[in-house]
């Protein structure tokens, strides 16, 4: 099968190589753990403990907010501490539960269906996987449950895993998907079963060919496409992703389940085969811990809520001089001020780049070269949208479609003035969403 | 005749000819004109800083006219010109509080750090937007000076330590800035109140002095001195609402030295001067100090009472 894509994107150095054969390896959990209570898209779970309770491994320490919410699960045995502001991921404090781990690794009762889901009802899926506190692994942590539940009017006849990895450095997927093939299909099969979808495929970039051979050995006689995809960044993002497999192009403004697809990521759905199957709850997850900053670049399996200095410590510590510490990929990540915030259900990746890779001049004016728009994979025109919201113009950019943006970063890679075209571009975007709460 | 003076005299003809056809057009097309709208026009402070909330003076004086503005709402104008506007329009005008913006932060770079390195636009919105600043007080002033752009009256300093000032006498209150700070830390304030607290951080204690030096921490020692001090959560902020005078010494009460008093110094001094506040702290401890001797003081004057009340039992 020929490798697919989308028009558009970019080709930045990948530097996989630095982790992609280190085959994975648990993490001791440290001895604190805090557990924040918004790890995902939509409201903050509520916390369901108290200082001094006892918690075991996969017990609820936060029950769902609302619908568009999670559940979120001690990831340790031992003793809450209290609950408190700390240090979140985006910069701001969020409040976490903090646990005194005891060592002793004693967990609730996973009673999973095993091959039983088969015969289970959808109703009943759904819930485990609710109940699991299952997020999107990629890096928005969208709650499962949610996109597994469409309206009526939107029928799913297809199913996408993103396995295309396509952010620079990360591997995390990449080992998962080699490691554990069956559990990555079991789960694409689950979410198919649920939806009542016909179609399911699985999109993996051509630079991960003993993948995509071990998936293709995995599911054989499901039904299931595993679909090679060319290496270029942003070819995991759900729109092209849909574009390159299915040429089913998304309306602006609209959501994948408008041409009838529901994207997922490869990890979520190991994670839902983990949900269904062995009945787990979501309490770790793989990441990678890599970048020319850290001594051993490693795929780690790491419990939520494990300060990310712990990680560090474990692959070696730093290296050399630190530049920047990037929770993600380098295109899609948070830059982090400090090293105490927790890995999150999101949490792909802990990059760290040395001084020299970190660019701090000021940009130049636009010299208007139109690179921005051709790696623009949503085909809007960065640098006008930008050039608009410098101005406060935010009419005009909503005009030229700036809420399509998915700010993925191809526009200001290539900009050869160094513009902060995304950043100019989230102002904007924030700006019109502003607007319009204002206008309701 | 030279050839000049056939033009001369077919010009003249034609000016005549246009004058009298524009004489005939003022006539002809006159749009009545509401007198009062021309004068409020005049009195109004042509600044168009907005304040009013309509497109400019001439948009305001139109709103005026249409009755759908108070005559009070002009911030640079104040009292006087509500009154003009009051007499011109013919109607009673309620008395006005003359407002200036007051910046609640003095977290300079000594006493709340920052956190991170901020490399981007160098606007306020854009560092908030990206992960809620570079400021190790999520609450703190950026110092990138959204709100001085935004001052149509030049009124806001942006000082050497990261900081916006508002210079109350340049201020008139058109609340422009209150609007462009992303973090909401300019408020309005009547001109007339002389002590603020200069902190919206509303966190407990613990973060507080976590992050900052000079936050309010919420520890109630200025409520005891005033009435005026309101407590909202772990926050203390000067009651508008509420009358009377803020004693002098109430300053000095605060641990953090987050009460700021323009009777003593002019606030620009007060924060770019360091000067200003280690004078203030040499007076927060003679304050302290004479205290200290005033309860001692009534402690020994009640336990001698106490004693000769004891001895009048005796007796």
């Amino acid at each position: 099968m020929k490798a697919v894509t989308f028009s558009g994107g970019i080709h930045p150095s990948y530097n996989k190589d630095l982790s992609s054969a280190v085959t994975t390896r648990p993490l001791d959990p440290p001895e604190e753990i805090v557990i924040p209570l918004s790890q995902h898209i939509g409201a903050p779970a509520r916390t369901c403990v108290e200082k001094g309770d006892e918690v075991l491994i996969g017990q609820p320490v936060g029950d769902a907010g609302g619908f568009v919410s999670s559940v979120i699960h001690s990831s340790v045995s031992g003793k809450v501490k209290g609950v408190e502001p700390r240090a979140g991921a985006v910069g701001t404090e969020v409040n976490s539960v903090v646990i005194e781990n005891d060592g002793q690794d004693r967990t609730v009762d996973f009673s999973g269906l095993g091959d039983d889901w088969r015969s289970a009802e959808t109703s009943e899926l759904k819930d485990r996987i609710q109940q699991a506190g299952l997020v999107g692994m990629g890096g928005a942590a969208f709650p499962t449950h949610v996109k597994l539940s469409p309206p009526d009017d939107k029928p799913i006849d297809a199913v996408i895993l993103n396995g295309a990895e396509c952010e620079p450095y990360l591997t995390a997927d990449h080992r998962l998907m080699l490691e554990h093939p069956a559990d990555v299909i079991t789960g694409l099969s689950i979410v198919m079963k649920i939806l009542g979808a016909s179609q399911g495929f699985v999109g993996v970039e051509v630079n991960k060919p003993d993948a995509l051979e071990a998936l293709r050995e995995a599911s054989a006689d499901s039904g299931i496409t595993v679909v090679p995809l060319q290496v270029k960044y942003p070819q995991g993002a759900e729109k092209q992703l849909i574009d390159a497999c299915l040429k089913r192009q998304v309306p602006s403004g609209g959501l994948p389940m408008d041409v009838g697809v529901v994207v997922q990521n490869v990890g979520t759905a190991a994670a839902i085969t983990d949900a269904v199957v062995r009945g787990r709850p979501l309490y770790e997850r793989i990441l990678t811990v890599t970048g020319a900053g850290v001594a051993e670049p490693a795929n780690l399996v790491v419990r939520m809520g494990t300060p990310v200095a712990h990680a560090i410590d474990a692959c070696g510590g730093v290296r050399g001089e630190l530049g920047k510490l990037v929770l993600g990929g380098p295109m899609m990540g948070f830059a982090q001020y400090t090293d105490q915030v927790p890995v999150t259900k999101g949490t792909s990746g802990i990059l760290l780049l040395e001084k020299s890779a970190v660019d701090t001049r000021e940009p130049d004016p636009c010299i208007r070269c139109g690179r921005c728009a051709r790696a623009c994979p949503m085909r809007i025109i960065p640098a006008d949208i930008a050039a608009f919201s410098a101005r406060q113009m935010y009419e005009r950019a909503e005009e030229y479609d700036a809420l399509d943006c998915i700010e993925c970063g191809s526009c200001a890679f290539g900009c050869p003035s160094r513009i902060g075209l995304v950043q100019h571009i989230r102002l904007a975007k924030a700006a019109i969403m502003a607007q319009r709460r204002k206008g309701n | 005749m030279t050839p000049v003076i056939l033009p001369v005299i077919v010009l003249s003809g034609l000016g005549l000819v246009m004058a009298a056809l524009l004489a005939v057009a003022r006539k002809v097309f006159y749009v009545e004109v509401d007198e009062r709208l021309e004068k409020l026009v005049d009195i109004l402070p042509g600044a168009n800083c907005g304040g009013c909330g309509f497109p400019g003076c001439s948009g305001y004086a139109a709103a005026l006219v249409g009755g759908s503005a108070k005559p009070t709402i002009c911030p640079p104008g104040g009292a006087d010109l509500a009154e003009e506007i009051g007499s011109i329009l013919g109607v009673e005008v309620e008395e006005v509080v003359p407002q200036v913006a007051l910046v609640a932060c003095a977290g300079n770079p000594q006493s709340a750090p920052e956190r991170s390195t901020y490399i981007g636009i160098s606007t306020c919105e854009a560092a908030h937007l990206t992960a809620g600043g570079f400021k190790s007080c999520t609450f703190g002033c950026l110092g990138l000076g959204s709100c001085a752009v935004a001052c149509p009256f030049d009124a806001i300093v942006m000082t050497d330590n990261h900081l916006a000032v508002v210079i109350p006498e340049l201020c008139n209150g058109c609340g422009n800035c209150v609007a462009a700070c992303p973090r909401k830390i300019i408020k309005l304030v009547p001109a007339a109140e002389p002590v603020h607290v200069l902190c919206i951080n509303p966190q407990k204690a613990k973060l507080v002095k976590a992050v900052c030096s000079v936050g309010c921490t919420g520890c109630k020692l200025c409520a005891k001195q005033s009435k005026r001090f309101a407590m909202t959560g772990a926050l203390a902020q000067v009651d508008p609402t509420v009358p009377g005078e803020i004693p002098s010494h109430a300053p000095y009460a605060c641990p953090q030295g987050t009460i700021f008093d323009s009777r003593r110094y002019k606030v620009l001094d007060w924060i770019t001067m360091p000067a200003c506040r280690e004078e203030h702290e040499i007076l927060t401890a003679e304050w302290k100090k004479a205290e200290k001797e005033r309860k001692a003081a009534a402690k020994a004057k009640k336990a001698q009472k106490a004693k000769d009340v004891a001895r009048e039992g005796v007796r």
